[in-house]
């Protein structure tokens, strides 16, 4: 298999090659860009800058080309059908969607069922259209380790009233695996349809949406190496086909009168409006360049300096980890809290030492609330970090501890 | 990476005094008036009860949590307002809070700990003023 060399590369990513450059340990909030997918934006912009699906030049036939050429990567990336995949701006707005497309189709008494680690993008719009549609919503909850509660999700997904399902595959907060390929299979047998909130798993693990079967699947290009400000929606065609369009406008239509419109196909009915045609670019981009690095060696990498990041920190006194324990399948992230010290005054301590890390709820302030939480600090790993970042970090944790004299 | 001086002025002792230690801690029990201010991002959450005789402010105490700033800023602020002229702690600005510190610069979110309590303070009191019209 091939191997990861962080050091060698350091030089792919502009941001972490200069003098003086920070060590970056917040990937799991967004990720560093590596010129190949630099390169292929700025080919977009300089030599065939033009809209998309509409123009009959050679400059709008080739974005066209390069924009259905990255859904068509992405597909392959997926295991799924480029019919199947909709760009939207990221898992935020594909989590949106589907909720405003998929609530209206449920009754009082329905049930939605999630798990207490979804991020903010699932349970707000969820919780807010239970108020208009009057559905119900119920949590699945965690064990000491952090772990899904397996026993209670067997028996909440019991329930033939469930519509909707929708599962954190890795949580960003801390780090735990959600099973989803089991889950998908109970929540099949209610009859329920599953989302998969896939942000901080896909580019860092395999993601195969016909092995996990799950209905619907959303990420983030710029958790993936990928721009910002563009995302992907999976679904399985029968299921997107069965749904009324999200927005409605240029590109999503197939034929229009004053009174009425026809739905273009899919994937196109979801994408109404000039797409982000340079980030689809820049993630297609971003999907060969995990390719040619493997998704395996990434994720062994990852996961070595995960363990090797868990195994120096928990030698540190009065540090708390967060999240499953040392050798269990986990995320490419480590959260944790030094006892007598704020969050996000231990996450300022290792930022003013160079050190960029993510403290605070992370986007889960219901699960911090159930932890008894003001928040964590979290540390994320990606291809280009290396032991000596852990080693920095270990360090930097163990000085935090001397300046408030625990 | 860069390096810096071990001790931080952002975690000087004073400040992780105030900390461990925050004076004035513990809510009134006759309070003109009560304001509770949360800095939602980052899990501060204070509540301030005063108490104010002939424009003057006589007591303060406070509860809550927060980071070390937020806390060490409320313990400095609570012991000062103490004797001051309602309009003297109503003119005080982010800038005041920061000398009162004596922490040189602090950005975004950090500036939002620091001055949290001034927030809560200065809001009481424009809602009591208000209240008494
Ligand atoms: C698990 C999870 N879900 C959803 C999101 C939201 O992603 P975005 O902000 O890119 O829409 C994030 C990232 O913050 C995440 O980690």
């Amino acid at each position: 298999m091939k191997r990861i060399d962080p050091h060698r590369l350091r030089s792919e990513f502009p941001m972490l090659f200069r003098k003086n450059s920070p060590t970056y340990l917040d990937s799991a909030a967004s990720g560093q860009t590596p010129k190949a997918v630099l390169r292929a934006m700025d080919g977009y912009y300089r030599r065939y800058r033009a809209n998309v699906h509409r123009g009959m030049y050679p400059a709008s036939e080739r974005a066209t080309e390069e924009y259905e050429g990255a859904r068509k990567k992405l597909a392959g990336f997926l295991n799924a059908d480029p019919r199947e995949v909709v760009f939207t701006r990221g898992t935020t707005e594909s989590l949106n969607l589907l909720a405003y497309c998929l609530a209206p189709t449920l009754k009082p008494g329905d049930e939605v069922v999630m798990t207490v680690m979804e991020h903010h993008s699932t349970i707000v719009p969820w919780q807010q259209l239970a108020k208009r549609y009057g559905f119900e919503i119920k949590y699945i909850g965690i064990d000491g380790d952090g772990q899904l509660d397996m026993a209670s999700a067997r028996e909440i997904l019991k329930s033939k009233k469930i519509r909707i399902v929708s599962l954190i595959h890795v949580s960003n907060a801390l780090g735990t695996v959600v099973p989803i390929r089991e889950l998908v299979g109970l929540a099949h047998g209610v009859g329920a349809q599953v989302i998969v909130d896939a942000a901080q798993s896909v580019g860092h693990r395999p993601v195969d949406v016909r092995d996990l079967d799950c209905d619907f699947l959303a990420f983030s290009g710029h958790k993936m190496f990928g721009p910002t400000g563009i995302g992907v929606l999976f679904g399985k065609a029968g299921r997107l086909e069965a749904m009324s369009p999200f927005l409605y406008g240029g590109d999503m239509i197939s034929r229009v009168t004053f009174e009425e419109s026809q739905w273009n196909e899919l994937p196109w009915k979801f994408e109404a409006g000039t797409p982000n045609v340079a980030g689809a670019i820049g993630l297609g981009a971003a999907v060969d360049f995990i390719g040619e690095l493997g998704l395996e060696a990434i994720h062994r990498h990852e996961t070595e300096i995960t363990a090797r990041a868990i195994r120096r920190l928990s030698r540190i006194r009065d540090i708390v980890i967060y999240g499953p324990p040392d050798g269990t399948d986990r995320g490419n992230l480590v959260s944790f809290g030094l006892k007598g010290i704020h969050p996000h005054d231990l996450t300022d301590i290792l930022g003013r030492k160079g050190l960029c890390l993510r403290g605070g709820h992370h986007c889960a302030m219901p699960l911090m609330l159930l932890l008894g939480l003001a928040g964590t600090t979290r540390a994320s790993f990606s291809v280009f970090n290396a032991r000596e970042d852990v080693d920095a970090l270990a360090r930097a944790v163990g000085s935090a501890v001397k300046i408030f004299g625990i | 990476m860069s390096r810096r001086s071990p001790v931080d002025p952002v975690f000087r002792e004073n400040i992780i005094d105030h900390y461990r230690n925050p004076r004035r801690f513990g809510l009134l029990d006759s309070p003109d008036f009560v304001r509770r201010e949360s800095n939602f991002s980052c899990g501060d959450d204070l509540e301030f009860s005063v108490r104010v005789r002939k424009g003057a402010i006589v007591d303060v105490g406070f509860a809550g949590q927060g980071c070390a700033l937020s806390i060490a800023a409320a313990s400095m602020l609570s012991e000062r307002a103490i004797g001051m002229r309602t309009a003297d702690l109503e003119s005080m600005a982010d800038g005041d809070i920061v000398a009162m510190l004596g922490v040189g610069q602090l950005t975004g979110s950090r500036l939002r700990c620091a001055t949290l309590a001034l927030k809560a303070l200065k809001g009481g009191l424009a809602d009591w003023n208000k209240s008494r019209k």
